[in-house]
């Protein structure tokens, strides 16, 4: 276990320090970030100011020695916007993006399980196909639709709920709904397939026959079997709700980190996006990190090789 | 051989029996592709017509009137139309990503499974790599870098997506590449070429069609998303998504602006899923 943990851990720091550099690059052919943000008709003057206030006078090579350095000291550069460290104007958005993330998966998963294993259970009857129309509707409903919906009943028309920002509690409730929805379809299809998968398995019956109550069975016995699935998906989730955050931060005026990438790109923030990516992979390595090794506790039996099964990815 | 060979895809083509969600599906999808296709020479109005008189007129039923059968914005332009011009860049976009995606995964697991060794690994890690990465947070990126015009949205739309029929062709080849008719082939004098495209490819057809209708609803949703945060199809050229992100600070003033061509998404999207649904649960594939 040990090895193990330490031949992905070496594997996930070579992968960010690749990342790293593609990043930086990256950014770099994207053309002269100077007159990218401030305007082609800006004058010869104010753009050598710029460069060399910036470091971006200086050779790429150099430039991109001096980008690790920097890293290296946690110094990730400054917001061309605003003037201030890029470190600090993302930190201050990162706890509203976590705050709905965290919400969002949790109601997902609220949802999800229970209404998957329902539509496992009673296969074919009619939960199973309100389950399964769901969750059709679920994922193939655009969340900046739902969300404009939303606020239209709940703004306009009911007049209950506010438009926008995250000042108080209920301001929680629109966000929250429109990131979950998706994830509500995706979790409660992957259970109900994995559940199937189980409770048509032969130990499973040899449990019932023994006299164990059903409830016993379906929650000692098949739930923990269909469990490695179900953590593949929401491994996979953690991507998709924060890209889901980004579009609902904008719907919503949500002041969190997607919200501040959509503007960023918009008025060409350079080093404040390619923190943000910088952010994203390593926290999607460590991610996928903290599942293989959940995949080992769950399931013993699964070895070294092979180990990110992965099966297509959740949006 | 080719008889044997093509009975996947000829199964499902030749069930003649529909279910109504199926042909209600299959109906929206007509409807929609011929709007698209055949609305604005049919309806024959300027879809950039400005009309200041006849500004955020609502649609029919609403309280509009028939010369806007599904209202007006903010410049007078006829949404209908509008959404009709919109459905062809989306309905493309969504289209071309879709059948280059498949064709890169296609060819980069067959190139995977059959050479192996440095290939496999090189490739698989770029499976692996991709599979992990939210792939519109990366897209925002590179429209950060590269600029959004029609040319970066369809690189966008077709790298999506890609590692899916590159793990499912890898992994399907390598299991067939050991079945007798392969080692037939190849004594007949059959050169690699023929035998991935006439048999191994025939073979696994059906389950990359079905794989394809689960990759089109979110490629259209990839770009219409990317559209509607301004990142996407600029104007003159209009998406779905661009409209609704244009239609939504008059969105308490006249929701038809952004809710209609929204809609158009989300139905487009769910008959494609639907399909696929009914598609995998006759072909028995498991899908998720």
């Amino acid at each position: 276990m040990t090895m193990f943990i330490l031949s992905k851990l070496s594997r996930a720091v070579l992968t960010i320090l690749l990342a790293l550099a593609f990043a930086f690059f990256l950014m770099r052919i994207a053309g002269d970030p100077a007159l990218a943000f401030l305007g082609v008709d800006a004058t010869p003057e104010a753009v050598a100011i710029f460069r060399e206030k910036f470091g971006l006078d200086q050779p790429l090579p150099v430039q991109f020695l001096y980008y690790m350095a920097n890293l290296a000291h946690g110094d990730f550069g400054v917001s061309l916007r605003e003037g201030r460290p890029v470190i600090v104007v993302v930190s201050e958005v990162v706890p509203k993006t976590l705050q709905l993330m965290g919400l969002g998966f949790g109601l997902a998963m609220l949802i999800g399980l229970p209404a998957g294993i329902l539509a496992a259970v009673y296969r074919g009857q009619f939960i199973d196909r309100l389950v399964m129309v769901g969750s059709v509707i679920g994922f193939s409903l655009p969340n900046f639709l739902l969300g404009l919906m939303l606020l239209l009943i709940f703004t306009l028309w009911l007049r209950l709920l506010p438009s926008g920002g995250a000042d108080t509690a209920v301001s929680f409730i629109m966000p929250t709904v429109t990131l979950a929805t998706a994830f509500i379809g995706v979790v409660s299809r992957y259970t109900r397939s994995s559940m199937i998968g189980v409770l048509n398995r032969p130990f499973l019956r040899a449990a019932r026959a023994r006299g164990l109550p059903a409830s016993t069975v379906l929650w000692r016995h098949a739930l923990p079997n269909a469990a490695i699935p179900i953590v593949t998906v929401t491994g996979l989730m953690f991507g998709g709700l924060l890209g889901g955050a980004s579009v609902i931060e904008t719907v919503f005026a949500w002041p969190g980190m997607g919200r501040l990438l959509v503007t960023s790109v918009l008025s060409s923030d350079l080093p404040v996006i390619q923190f943000i990516v910088i952010l994203l992979v390593i926290t999607m390595i460590f991610t996928n990190f903290a599942v293989d090794v959940l995949y080992r506790i769950l399931d013993p039996r699964i070895g070294h090789r092979g180990s990110m099964p992965v099966a297509g990815s959740a949006r | 051989m080719t008889d044997l060979s093509t009975k996947p895809l000829a199964m499902w083509l030749r069930l003649p029996k529909l279910s109504a969600a199926g042909s209600i599906c299959g109906l929206w999808l007509l409807i929609i592709v011929i709007a698209g296709f055949a609305g604005p020479a049919i309806l024959g109005i300027d879809p950039n017509g400005v009309d200041l008189l006849a500004r955020l007129r609502p649609p029919v039923g609403f309280g509009g009137t028939v010369d806007h059968l599904l209202g007006t914005d903010q410049l007078g332009r006829d949404i209908l139309i509008r959404i009709c011009h919109a459905v062809r860049v989306s309905l493309l976009l969504a289209l071309f990503g879709t059948l280059i995606g498949a064709a890169i995964g296609i060819s980069t697991g067959f190139l995977a499974a059959h050479f192996g060794g440095v290939v496999d690994d090189v490739i698989s890690t770029l499976i692996d790599f991709q599979a992990a990465m939210p792939f519109l947070i990366l897209a925002i990126a590179a429209v950060a870098t590269l600029g959004s015009n029609i040319a970066v949205l369809l690189v966008l739309v077709s790298v999506f997506g890609w590692e899916r029929y590159a793990r499912l062709s890898r992994g399907l080849a390598l299991s067939y590449l050991n079945n007798g008719y392969v080692v037939a082939a190849q004594t007949y004098g059959a050169g690699w070429g023929t035998i991935y495209s006439r048999h191994i490819l025939l073979n696994i057809l059906a389950i990359l069609i079905v794989n394809i209708t689960l990759t089109f609803p979110e490629i259209l949703m990839l770009e219409t998303t990317l559209s509607f945060l301004g990142l996407g199809v600029q104007p003159p050229h209009a998406s779905l998504g661009s409209m609704m992100n244009y239609g939504r600070d008059q969105l308490f003033k006249a929701w038809w602006i952004s809710i209609l061509p929204g809609l158009a998404i989300f139905l487009t999207t769910l008959a494609v899923s639907t399909i696929g649904d009914i598609l995998s649960n006759r072909l028995s594939i498991d899908r998720r």
